[in-house]
């Protein structure tokens, strides 16, 4: 009963949505690249929002099966295949014992693949998710590798109904070339003109080609300081976006320090996080908009309590159901 | 009541979070106030409620908007704040670091005493002689950010900074001084090397050092120390 890894890249590891309470002492939450991708992904396979998932980018992942099961694949740009043949995303596929599951390279974007009963492995400070740099979570505190083996967990008991349940068209993200952005300007606007702080918002912007899950650089106009970008080092959060004394934007992602030291011109609300983490490096054309708290807010909750509620499970699958109870 | 508490301010941080400013200088003071706050932030916190960071002069307190709205946050902090000005003594945890200075432990011990026209043992004497305040934690799991180190070891980081410098490694960086709580690259000059293990997730206790604690170093021989 378990799930083998044939082949895989270097940027392929287990998570689940973070490590939290021990950023005091210097632990960054890690956690999904795209939050958004992996919530869908547990959804889909019957399982809640926050069971261990793998996260994967640009390399290919090949799969062996040795287990029945369903798997669900969110995210952008990856494709997956059943014993060769392609399969739909953002849609729960059910594989049994023996089957392979493949999913090829893709030049940019992230992907999660979800397991019914989630991925396990032992938790290390109260969480599955892998961070690398310190060699905690995952399987051995270390991303992916080929011949590494994982059970799953129990599933839910209503699991077997989400066999072919989908995310309806309308609630998976669309990616297009350019994106709006919010953002909720701050905390440390002292060190910007208003002339820094109008180029920010009105030209555009492209993530660099050397962005990783500790963040991405940003390509365009270099924001002028009105004084070095020092600051006493503080707390970081997901989306905040750092400015250092060359005037460079850099947004702080998954795998971000606890704490940073430079200047922070803006931090990414929640909502855009995912659509920000999804753009193709040196192309996505990316603006920011400043919104107020209350309205990144609404538009957060508005976009988690309509995701709770997307996944369509086949009609046959509960029509089964009621003939089954019936014989 | 604490004048500095008047000062405070409270900044947005996205909209999962706010930062709580309380000075803008590093000050033993202002940083007990910190670590007073933080703690008040986390006891009997609503539900929604998450992690509070503490720093030099900022708290990050973390919340989710989907239990809460950046006006409850705030109103919870100013209800933490009138909970603090009764007591914001640091305490006193006193934690003692062995430390074996020099040779293959501190291969930059020399360098540190002939910048600063010291000999090896003033440096050691120096470097040993006070406490040290744990103003906040950062930069990899269980690192502590000190403060209070003697002007007079002050050196400037390696230009070429080591691919992997061993935990463990008690450094000088400007007028810093630090232990690299995990095998990481660095910059830091490198002075001594204490046994301890100041993260392991799978010890009871994971962090050897808490924020807001204070340290030691204490010189051993390298037979002291099993190295």
């Amino acid at each position: 009963m378990t799930i083998e890894i044939m082949e895989t890249g270097p940027m392929a590891s287990i998570q689940d949505l973070g490590r939290k309470g021990f950023e005091r002492f210097g632990v960054p939450p890690s956690g999904p690249m795209d939050r958004f991708s992996f919530m869908a992904a547990n959804l889909l396979v019957g399982n809640p929002v926050d069971l261990a998932e793998l996260e994967i980018s640009l390399m290919p992942l090949r799969l062996r099966c040795w287990q029945d099961g369903l798997a669900a694949l969110c995210g952008r740009g990856f494709e997956l295949y059943k014993n060769g043949i392609k399969q739909p995303t953002w849609t729960a596929v059910s594989f049994r014992y023996g089957d392979e599951l493949f999913l090829p390279s893709v030049s940019s974007g992230w992907a999660v693949l979800a397991f019914s009963g989630g991925v396990i492995v032992p938790e290390v400070l109260g969480s599955k998710a892998t961070y690398a740099r310190a060699g905690i979570g995952g399987i051995n505190g270390k991303n992916l590798q080929a011949g590494d083996l994982f059970v799953t967990g129990t599933p839910p008991s209503d699991s077997i109904f989400y066999a072919g349940a989908s995310l309806p068209d309308e609630n998976i993200p669309e990616y297009r070339d350019s994106i709006k952005i919010g953002v909720v300007l701050g905390p440390h606007l002292e060190f910007f003109s208003e002339e820094s702080i109008s180029l920010f918002t009105s030209t555009t912007y492209r993530v660099s080609l050397d962005s990783d899950r500790m963040g991405y650089r940003l390509t365009g106009e270099t924001l002028p300081l009105l004084k070095p970008a020092d600051i006493l080092s503080e707390g970081l959060v997901m989306g905040a976006i750092q400015v250092s004394s060359s005037g460079q934007p850099m947004v702080m992602l998954a795998d971000r320090p606890a704490t940073g030291g430079y200047a922070r011109i803006g931090t990414v609300i929640s909502a855009d996080l995912p659509l920000l983490v999804q753009s193709i490096p040196g192309e996505t054309k990316i603006q920011f908009v400043p919104v107020d708290v209350e309205t990144a807010q609404k538009k957060y909750k508005q976009q988690i309590k309509t995701l709770l509620n997307a996944v369509t499970i086949p009609t046959w699958n509960l029509l089964t159901a009621f003939s089954g109870a019936l014989d | 009541m604490n004048p500095i508490i008047n000062t405070h301010q409270i900044h947005p941080v996205g909209d999962s979070a706010v930062l709580i400013q309380l000075g803008d200088q590093i000050d033993l003071e202002i940083n007990s106030l910190v670590h007073a706050l933080a703690q008040v932030l986390m006891k009997n916190a609503p539900q929604g409620m998450g992690e509070a960071v503490p720093a030099y002069t900022t708290v990050l307190l973390h919340y989710d908007p989907l239990c809460l709205s950046y006006s409850m946050v705030k109103s919870w902090i100013d209800d933490c704040y009138l909970r603090l000005t009764k007591n914001t003594n640091r305490k006193e945890n006193l934690i003692k670091i062995p430390t074996v200075y020099g040779e293959r432990f501190g291969p930059d011990l020399e360098d540190v005493a002939r910048l600063n026209n010291l000999t090896v043992s003033e440096v050691i004497r120096l470097h040993s002689a006070v406490e040290y305040p744990v103003y906040m934690m950062g930069f990899t799991p269980g690192f502590p950010y000190l403060g209070g180190m003697d002007t007079r070891l002050s050196t400037p980081r390696l230009e070429t900074p080591r691919k992997a410098v061993r935990a463990g490694s008690v450094g000088i960086a400007g007028s810093q001084t630090g232990i690299y709580s995990i095998t990481s690259p660095g910059g830091w000059r490198i002075i001594g090397c204490t046994p301890l293990v100041l993260f392991d997730p799978q010890r009871e206790t994971p962090f050897l050092i808490n924020p807001g604690d204070r340290l030691r170093f204490i010189p051993i021989s390298a037979q002291e120390a099993g190295l």
